[in-house]
């Protein structure tokens, strides 16, 4: 599946989220925000598309608030 | 339940308050209640000796009376010559004006004169008192009169009741009387005994030295004689007299001849009594003196005491509230607004801990990006045909091996600058940690000094 791009409101979420994503299994890749994506913090996470459901699940589990998804 | 600081403060204060009330009025009404019952003793026991002082006050009364009459001339005459009229009028009126119950006078043989209550003249008058006063004794003394002797002077009604006990029940009949008796010797000009008087005051419903002690000293005073309550300011829930009366308490160390203190119910009423035995000139026990003061006058005390306490134990728990709540909040803003700092500290802290995490297994994917592109560029340098020239000669599978070298070239690229992005943001972030470190250490001495007391050098 294509990957989905997750962003967050800050370089510090983004991180946390990464952190988050891997404790609970889910490959997820820290990439430059596209030029399409609005939001304060310069980073974003890139994971697999079939992944996404369990992220998300994994993020609300850990209390870190998503930004959006860009699929 | 969680409670919060606030609540965790206030209730140790009002609780240790509580506590230090609780325990004072348990302890002042431990220590009231001996100190009174000590003090309610020694009433008592003043009382008492108060009560005992009316009564040998009558008994002196009515020795002086009969010596006073003994020692008139015209009494003396009128003896001499048998006068019973004469005698009769002035018997009558002494004993009207002195309160006196009977006053009789004998001749020397013992046989009556005259009586201030008239008749019998000429009748023995069967009296160990008047014996011994014709022997020339002056005899004072409480003493306890049969039926026998009370019946000639008229005042065998008075001790005519039937005795109830509580219940109203009748457990017997009143058969002696208790009074205050004395005789004297009557002599003529030649101070030869010629006859002899005898007067007293019959006790039994003869209300005036239990109401005087009663009126004097606070208490209720009771005269009691064979187990019997026959004079008493004591009253029945109905305000009547407690009288005739049975009682029992302390009627065994009476008749010891010992006197009895204690708790002692009459009429319903608990007293805290004193009884002393009442002996007559031979030391026996003929009758009881009861003094006593009701009960509830200290438990009344002790309650009052211990309400005002506890009154005044509330007020002090307000006044305390009123004082520490404001410095319990000054003291829980203080460590809430230092609680706050250092979870915020914590948690930029803790984001530089996963962002050297993160960047660390960033740095790693990019290594291994940039170790899978060298392959790639050693394979094309060890397998990709060569020109005479010595450049790549181009085919499909080259061509494909360089495509993917680029497009990982140009993940690197993006990795790279995820990797700049991360070290200024970490580079942002660990110079916020340094000021983050003070604050954590400022609020290390500020909680410090909150528990100390003691300002930081």
């Amino acid at each position: 599946m294509p990957d989905v791009i997750l962003f967050f409101s800050s370089n510090a979420d983004t991180m946390i989220a990464t952190k988050a994503l891997k404790d609970s299994g889910v490959t997820a890749k820290m990439i430059p925000k596209p030029a399409s994506v609005t939001t304060p913090a310069n980073l974003c996470l890139s994971i697999d598309g079939g992944a996404e459901s369990s992220a998300v699940a994994a993020l609300g589990k850990a209390n870190i608030a998503l930004g959006g998804v860009v699929k | 339940m969680k409670l919060g600081l606030r609540a965790r403060l206030i209730g140790t204060i009002v609780g240790a308050i509580l506590v230090f009330f609780i325990v004072s009025a348990l302890a002042a009404r431990s220590t009231m209640s001996n100190d009174l019952s000590s003090l309610g003793r020694k009433n008592v026991q003043s009382g008492s000796l108060g009560f005992n002082g009316y009564w040998e006050q009558k008994r002196d009364q009515v020795r002086l009376l009969t010596q006073q009459v003994a020692i008139q001339e015209a009494i003396r005459k009128n003896v001499g010559a048998k006068a019973t009229k004469a005698l009769e009028t002035a018997l009558t009126s002494v004993a009207r004006n002195a309160g006196l119950s009977f006053l009789t006078i004998v001749d020397r043989n013992g046989k009556v004169i005259a009586r201030a209550n008239g008749g019998g003249a000429g009748l023995e008058l069967k009296s160990a008192y008047i014996k011994r006063a014709l022997q020339g004794e002056s005899v004072n003394t409480a003493t306890r009169l049969s039926l026998d002797e009370l019946t000639p002077e008229a005042l065998a009604p008075q001790i005519s009741a039937d005795i109830k006990n509580e219940s109203g029940a009748v457990t017997g009949k009143m058969t002696e009387g208790l009074a205050l008796v004395s005789a004297a010797p009557i002599s003529d000009t030649n101070e030869r005994t010629v006859g002899a008087v005898y007067g007293g005051i019959l006790i039994n419903h003869y209300y005036d030295i239990v109401d005087q002690a009663s009126r004097a000293l606070g208490g209720r005073s009771a005269l009691i004689i064979d187990n019997a309550i026959v004079s008493s300011t004591i009253s029945r829930p109905n305000g009547t007299r407690l009288v005739d009366s049975a009682t029992t308490t302390g009627m065994s160390e009476i008749k010891a001849g010992k006197s009895y203190s204690g708790v002692d119910t009459q009429a319903g009423v608990q007293y805290l009594a004193q009884i002393d035995p009442i002996l007559n000139d031979q030391n026996e026990v003929v009758a009881a003196r009861w003094y006593g003061v009701p009960l509830a006058q200290f438990n009344d005390i002790q309650n009052h005491t211990t309400q005002s306490l506890l009154l005044w134990g509330l007020i002090g728990l307000v006044i305390a509230l009123a004082l520490a709540i404001p410095v319990v909040e000054a003291v829980s803003r203080a460590i809430i607004k230092r609680s706050k700092q250092v979870s915020e500290s914590a948690k930029e802290l803790a984001v530089i801990v996963v962002g050297t995490e993160v960047s660390g297994d960033h740095v790693a994917q990019t290594k291994a990006a940039v170790e899978r592109q060298g392959e790639l560029l050693m394979q094309i340098a060890t397998t990709a045909p060569m020109s005479s020239e010595g450049t790549i000669a181009t085919n499909t599978g080259v061509k494909n091996t360089v495509l993917a070298a680029s497009e990982l070239n140009a993940e690197i690229l993006g990795d790279v600058v995820v990797i700049d992005m991360l070290a200024q943001e970490m580079n942002g972030r660990m110079q916020h940690a340094v000021t983050r470190v003070n604050e954590l250490n400022d609020v290390a001495r500020g909680l410090d000094e909150l528990v100390s007391g003691k300002s930081a050098a």
